[in-house]
């Protein structure tokens, strides 16, 4: 083609104009394929993100039940405390909606009544975490009475 | 006076005792009906001895799903959170375990046999992984031939669940002690809860009485004792007891032969104790990387305390 130049020189620099208009229209076009990709893109991702922020509530609900201080926390708190994979932000979702299918939130014993009802209290739900007492045991005192009960080993029983 | 009871009273339960105490007397009758209940409720739903136990419908399922009471299905999920946080050293799936060694009855009636163990040891380990309580907790699934055994945890979690009925219904401070699991709730006594701390074997069953090595104040929580010594019993010539360790199915290797440990609730207690006593040596470290207040007693009688245990002795 170069010899074209040579040969006409105003045929030379209408080429150049197409080549340049040729070449600015597709640049246009990849624009706006681009622009269409990456707003499809972040409108697929977006909910993500915001779904994996919400383990936070999860611990108070999935304890459904654990109340007070003198409770342990609920295990499954443990496994959504991490939301780094698609799996373990379902897992919480899943958690969080089980436990708004559970019953409704027990008392607390701060809340218990003084005066006793005739039935008994709802029992809160109990999960080891192998958590440490809020008070730890403190020897007895050199003047105090002997020891109303004693833990041992179970003798005897199933 | 510091930790004396207004209210105290002691049953024959699970095969051992119960005592119930609160800080209020006039709270007593209430807390025994109680505690009745919740001791009449765990053995129905979870005793490995009883035939007509859910816990028995359960693995006698062959491997299908079944339907389970709300207290069953609480004290398998505990049973098997207890399994995961420790590694699998407190595996319910021990049960099968227990009956090789000759634990298939209520203890008072194993130990008068002394034949030799009839079946080559099972292990359990990991077993507990195939256990499917269904996520509402409905439905649980056993895998044919795996018999649970729940007598690591559930009896913890009685002691639990019942203290904080009490303590919530009659709205005064509590103690439930089971066998030596013991759970405390509500506001304690002046002084708080003075507990004796026990190691060794010789038990007086008509007065629920042991000699204690240490006497502790304790205010909230739970305390739980696990021992080699307690249930042990001979098979021809070998000394067995009743904690498996799920990767021999044999009784864990005697290097404790009690551990005590305070945590948050009975549950937690028992759950570290059972798993010391499996692991041996390596508890110490392992109890005190999480703060549990323990004291370990070896085989020779040397006392080893972590995580904050008061360490004076002969106190009681």
């Amino acid at each position: 083609m170069r010899h074209r130049y040579h040969e006409s020189p105003g045929g030379a620099r209408d080429e150049s104009l197409r080549r340049v208009s040729r070449l600015t229209w597709r640049t246009s076009q990849l624009g706006v394929l681009a622009t269409v990709g990456i707003t499809v893109m972040f409108a697929r991702t977006a909910p993500a993100p915001a779904a994996s922020i919400q383990p936070a509530p999860a611990p108070t609900t999935l304890s459904a039940v654990p109340t007070g201080p003198g409770y342990p926390t609920v295990a499954a708190t443990r496994a959504t405390v991490k939301p780094r994979t698609k799996a373990s932000t379902r897992s919480a979702v899943s958690a969080a909606a089980t436990a708004a299918t559970a019953p409704a939130p027990q008392t607390s014993q701060a809340d218990a009544p003084t005066v006793a009802p005739a039935q008994p209290a709802p029992a809160p739900t109990y999960s080891p975490s192998l958590a440490p007492p809020t008070t730890a045991p403190a020897p007895a005192p050199p003047s105090s009475a002997p020891a109303s009960t004693v833990s041992s080993a179970s003798h005897g029983g199933g | 006076m510091a930790g004396t009871p207004y209210g105290k009273h002691t049953r024959d339960a699970l095969g051992t005792f119960a005592t119930v105490m609160v800080t209020d007397s006039a709270a007593l009758d209430i807390a025994r009906a109680l505690l009745d209940g919740e001791l009449a409720a765990i053995d129905a739903a979870c005793s490995r001895f009883r035939p007509d136990s859910e816990l028995t419908q359960v693995c006698a399922a062959s491997g299908r799903p079944v339907p389970v009471s709300p207290l069953l299905a609480e004290a398998l999920s505990v049973a098997l959170t207890a399994a995961k946080i420790t590694g699998g050293d407190v595996d319910p799936t021990c049960g099968r375990a227990l009956v090789s060694l000759g634990y298939d009855r209520d203890f008072t009636l194993v130990r008068p046999d002394t034949s030799a163990p009839r079946q080559p040891p099972i292990r359990s380990w990991g077993g507990w992984r195939g256990v499917k309580l269904s996520a509402a907790g409905r439905q649980v699934t056993v895998p044919e031939g795996v018999l649970l055994d729940l007598g690591a945890t559930a009896k913890a979690l009685a002691a639990d669940r019942a203290v904080a009925a009490i303590a919530a219904t009659a709205g005064c401070g509590a103690l439930v002690n089971l066998g030596g699991d013991i759970s405390v709730a509500g506001p304690p006594p002046e002084g708080g809860w003075l507990v004796g701390v026990a190691d060794g074997a010789t038990f007086d069953t008509t007065t629920a009485s042991v000699e204690s090595s240490q006497v502790i104040v304790v205010r909230d929580g739970g305390l739980a004792t696990s021992s080699v010594l307690g249930r042990s019993w001979r098979r021809g010539r070998t000394q067995l007891h009743h904690i498996i360790d799920p990767r021999t199915g044999l009784p864990a290797r005697p290097y404790w032969r009690t551990v005590s440990v305070a945590a948050r609730s009975c549950v937690d207690a028992n759950t570290a104790t059972t798993a010391a006593i499996v692991r041996g040596e390596r508890a110490v470290n392992w109890l005190d990387r999480l703060g549990l207040p323990a004291r370990l007693v070896r085989q020779d009688g040397a006392v080893v305390t972590v995580a904050g245990w008061p360490s004076a002795e002969g106190t009681g």
